[in-house]
């Protein structure tokens, strides 16, 4: 129990230091939003090395924690919204016996459209439909990729029996 | 493993190449006394809208008369100076505009706008005899350019190159967007607008003509692309004292708000700096006199104008381009 | 990665667009009525209001107050505790944008239609 916790705490930092290089060091993409999120490695790892609890949990710690120190109330409703949405669709997906690339995939395209809903439902403002279809390519991506990272990652952690 | 990366990491280039072509971005803020927003499209619409905010700071901390520490500010401290490059352009192109349009366009009126207290808004109606006074500072002829170097030769001469210099900041905006490959943007410099190119699906912007009369619809929508578009009015900036308004423009002539029968004056032309200088002479000319400037102009540019008493004129060359619900005359060139 | 991925990110994408549209569309019948006044201070949006619904909106910016009054159609500044007052001088408005720039407040008519670009004036 002690072992899984402690497990968790070093993903949840991990997690921490992945949003932060990515607030320091944009990987710029020219479009405002449009992020790879590195910090969903360390998720979709959790999902399947520990499992949902731990999963949601690290998610939400994260979230909460980075909008403290980096954001304001509305991203931290941005990235709230957008965590919650990614996690129902991968441990849906997952009990679908989805692939850990498949699962990723969905995580990123439902990120981004948790994401965009907020933003129309508090900005009242149609004008960033507009951003729809460039966010759910790049979700789609950027979930692919994380996705076959998270699956190298998972090997070797399961290789060191973490 | 290896192909499923390499189809991605195409993927990644080939879809991110089509979404940069739809790209579009935007910024809003405040400078130059006015409302700004400046929008590129492209591949790098966020670094040339920066790079033009950038400008825009800069020049308005070279330009402007009212900011202290500004080049214009010192200048007409100390009656002289070396000046950088975008300074001297302006100057050397608002004396050039003075001798065009006939003394209408004169840079040189700050010590009788002071008077009306339109710089800091602390209005008045002057004394006539301080007016004339004040107009006998109010002599371009008396200021020098020699290479980096401006001389104000009359002791107390100011000059104010706000009715140019959005003017020129719009037209140096998109160059910036040019060099950084944009090929469509708009800016709008508190009703300064400037147009690079078409909008992204290939169509003509459309650009609306504010109404003197802010309670009912717009003048008009002209459709264009690669023009700048510059409106004036007394409409803009005034003040009412015993029952009589006072506005912004001021007669040259007389150093009283110009009384030309005209509300307002657009022009549209390729250069930022042109519109924004003939909009407010020819506000000064009045309709005929605007008419006839234009008529034997050789400078390529297009006119509306709108009388006091409602009419609307526009010129030959955007009469197909203008859509209103006014009726408007066409005036063509001889 | 097998065809049940593929499938499923299909359904999530297509989902996604589906739900989105109807968010989009509910708003879109929201703020029907042709036009909306938006407000921003500084470069924040501070609210979009209906044109044709009457309103009165208080403002307390970090620079100052002001109150928007939305009234039969068309929006003024009934009143603000800046300098010159000159967004109240500029009166009732049905087009166009009134500034305060002491407050660094925007009030700007926009046309649902969204076929202008800028407004030159």
């Amino acid at each position: 129990m002690a072992k899984q916790i402690s497990k968790t705490a070093v993903f949840t930092a991990l997690a921490m230091i992945f949003s932060y290089i990515e607030a320091v060091i944009p990987f710029n993409f020219g479009i405002p939003g449009v992020k790879i999120g590195i910090a969903n490695i360390v998720i979709v790892t959790a999902l399947y090395r520990f499992g949902v609890k731990e999963a949601v949990g690290i998610s939400f710690i994260r979230v909460f924690l980075i909008g403290l120190l980096f954001g304001n109330i509305v991203s931290l409703v941005y990235s709230f919204s957008g965590a919650v949405l990614s996690l129902i669709g991968m441990i849906i997906c997952k009990k679908l016996k989805l692939s850990i690339i498949g699962v990723s995939a969905v995580g990123g395209v439902l990120h981004n459209t948790g994401q965009l809903s907020a933003a129309l439902i508090i900005l009242q403002s149609t004008a960033v439909t507009y951003y729809l279809p460039v966010l759910l390519v790049s979700g789609l991506i950027t979930g692919i990729l994380i996705g076959i990272v998270a699956r190298q990652t998972n090997k070797i952690l399961k290789k060191f029996n973490f | 493993m290896k192909k499923v990366l390499a189809l991605t990491f195409i993927l990644i280039i080939f879809l991110t190449g089509c979404s940069f072509g739809s790209y579009s971005y935007s910024d809003s803020f405040f400078a130059m006394d006015t409302y700004m927003s400046v929008t590129a499209n492209g591949a790098n619409a966020q670094s040339a809208v920066k790079k033009a905010k950038k400008q825009i700071l800069k020049l308005e901390n070279l330009l402007s008369a009212h900011k202290e520490k500004s080049e214009v500010y010192r200048l007409n401290k100390n009656g002289s100076g070396k000046l950088s490059n975008d300074t001297i352009k302006v100057i050397k192109n608002a004396l050039k505009f003075s001798r065009l349009t006939n003394g209408a366009f004169n840079p040189a009126m700050l010590p009788v706008t002071k008077l009306w207290g339109f710089p800091d808004k602390k209005y008045r109606v002057p004394k006539k005899s301080e007016i004339e006074n004040a107009l006998k500072l109010a002599k371009p002829e008396k200021i020098y350019v020699n290479k980096d170097e401006v001389t104000l030769n009359l002791k107390g001469e100011e000059i104010d190159l706000g009715a140019i210099a959005k003017g020129y900041t719009s037209s140096k905006i998109i160059e910036i967007f040019k060099r950084e490959g944009i090929e469509s943007g708009i800016v709008n410099l508190g009703g300064n607008v400037q147009t690079l190119g078409t909008k992204p699906d290939g169509s003509l912007w459309t650009v609306a003509i504010e109404n003197p009369d802010k309670n009912s619809g717009y003048l008009g929508q002209l459709k264009i692309k690669d023009k700048a578009v510059v409106t004036s009015g007394g409409y803009e900036r005034n003040f009412t004292k015993n029952g009589k308004t006072y506005h912004h423009i001021l007669n040259p002539e007389n150093g009283y708000p110009a009384e030309s029968g005209l509300s307002s004056v657009t022009v549209v032309s390729r250069d930022g700096m042109l519109s924004d200088a003939l909009s407010t002479s020819l506000f000064v000319m009045g309709k005929n006199g605007a008419e006839k400037f234009y008529k034997e102009s050789e400078k390529d540019f297009d006119i509306i104008l709108y009388t006091d008493g409602g009419k609307l004129t526009v010129s030959q060359g955007i009469a197909d381009s203008f859509n209103s619900q006014l009726d408007f005359d066409i005036v063509k060139k001889d | 990665m097998n065809k049940r991925d593929f499938i499923a990110i299909g359904i999530v994408i297509i989902l996604s667009a589906l739900g989105f549209l109807f968010l989009n569309f509910n708003l879109k019948n929201d703020a029907q009525g042709g036009e909306t006044v938006k407000i921003s201070v500084g470069s924040d949006i501070y609210g979009t209001y209906p044109l044709n619904e009457n309103k009165e909106i208080k403002i307390n910016t970090k620079n100052g107050f002001n109150t928007v009054v939305i009234e039969n159609g068309s929006v003024f500044v009934k009143d603000a505790d800046c300098r010159d007052k000159y967004c109240v001088k500029q009166g009732k408005i049905r087009n166009g944008s009134i500034i305060c720039l002491p407050h660094r407040l925007v009030i700007e008519i926009e046309s649902n239609d969204k076929s202008i670009d800028a407004v030159a004036g």
